[in-house]
């Protein structure tokens, strides 16, 4: 897990990126489910967290790929049943992350959501979460 | 009389894993260590029969469980560790980003778990796989929701809250065992 102190160091807060930007997450099929007590169909908290060896959450940036006029859906591309949601960048750093812009040379709207995901946060973030692409019903 | 079960990988039905899968018990490939019987703990009292083995083997891409129990296993029992089971088949990469495979411990111990936690009338969780090889279940219902954290079988945690009174707890399954299966019961309606 990411220390606030290893983010400010190796993914700064990018105070150019709006807190209303939205942040865009893909959400595998073994992570959804119907939540009965909301009585929605949402992402699991599992669906939150950092990458392998602590590598900080991967997320798409909504602002960059409009601004290449392009259509959110490029980041689903080969990603057949999966669906999309969105947090914005002030909703997780309302949680102690940063938001790091971290451009791949495929896809220019990559950035990381750098800073500790204990249980509590990452149930919080899936609770927050928006789809854009809902799951589809099976 | 003990009970025999085996499931296999998801495109058979229960009944089907059950006749499909007996003949690749006799060819494993899994390390011994991964293959070892599972015997439930008596912090619990278990409201299902109890499980006397639980092995899980792998061939290829085949992934099978043997569960042997002292009695009848509920069906959302049964459900739930089709589930489990089907979650080993998931490849490195499983989630688009990085995740790990779920690590065959894991597995068992999500199994033994449920054995304590289900018995007649509970409704099986949603079996989930997260990033580091380990499983979560998940209740959702009836004003409950619980989360338990399984990321290795000595690392297992669960949060539990009742929706409309805000009431939660938070605690690790070690030492507070009656403390979940309560939760879980009051899931059941009980």
């Amino acid at each position: 897990m990411s220390t606030r102190e290893e983010c400010a160091q190796n993914f700064p807060d990018d105070p150019t990126v709006p807190d209303s930007v939205a942040l865009l997450r893909r959400i595998p099929p073994w992570h959804f489910h119907l939540d009965h007590n909301l009585a929605v169909r949402r992402p699991s908290s599992a669906s939150f967290a950092d990458g392998r060896d602590g590598d900080p959450m991967s997320v798409y940036r909504r602002d960059i790929i409009e601004a290449e006029r392009g259509d959110v859906q490029r980041v689903m591309i080969g990603h057949e049943g999966y669906a999309l949601a969105t947090l914005t960048a002030g909703q997780v750093r309302s949680r102690s992350q940063t938001v790091f812009p971290a451009p791949l040379p495929d896809e220019s709207s990559h950035a990381k959501v750098c800073g500790p995901k204990p249980d509590g946060v990452r149930r919080w973030f899936a609770k927050q979460a928006v789809w854009v692409t809902p799951p589809r019903c099976t | 009389m003990a009970d025999a079960v085996s499931l296999g990988n998801a495109q058979y039905s229960l009944a089907e894993a059950a006749i499909l899968s007996e003949p690749w018990l006799s060819t494993s490939t899994l390390p011994d260590e991964l293959a070892r019987p599972a015997v439930v703990t008596e912090a619990v009292q278990p409201p299902a029969p109890a499980l006397r083995k639980v092995l899980i083997r792998k061939r290829g891409p085949h992934v099978s469980a043997e569960i042997q129990a002292g009695g009848p296993l509920p069906r959302s029992f049964l459900k739930s560790v089709e589930g489990v089971v089907e979650l080993l088949s998931l490849p490195a990469g499983w989630n688009s980003y990085s995740a790990e495979p779920i690590a065959p411990q894991n597995a068992i111990a999500a199994i033994r778990l449920l054995a304590e936690l289900l018995g007649p009338g509970t409704p099986a969780p949603v079996v989930v796989p997260t990033v580091r090889g380990g499983i979560q279940l998940e209740w959702h219902t009836n004003g409950i929701d619980i989360e338990i954290y399984i990321d290795s079988p000595e690392d297992i945690r669960f949060f539990a809250e009742e929706v409309g009174s805000g009431q939660t707890c938070e605690e690790p399954l070690a030492g507070h065992e009656h403390t979940l299966k309560l939760w879980v019961q009051r899931v059941s309606g009980k």
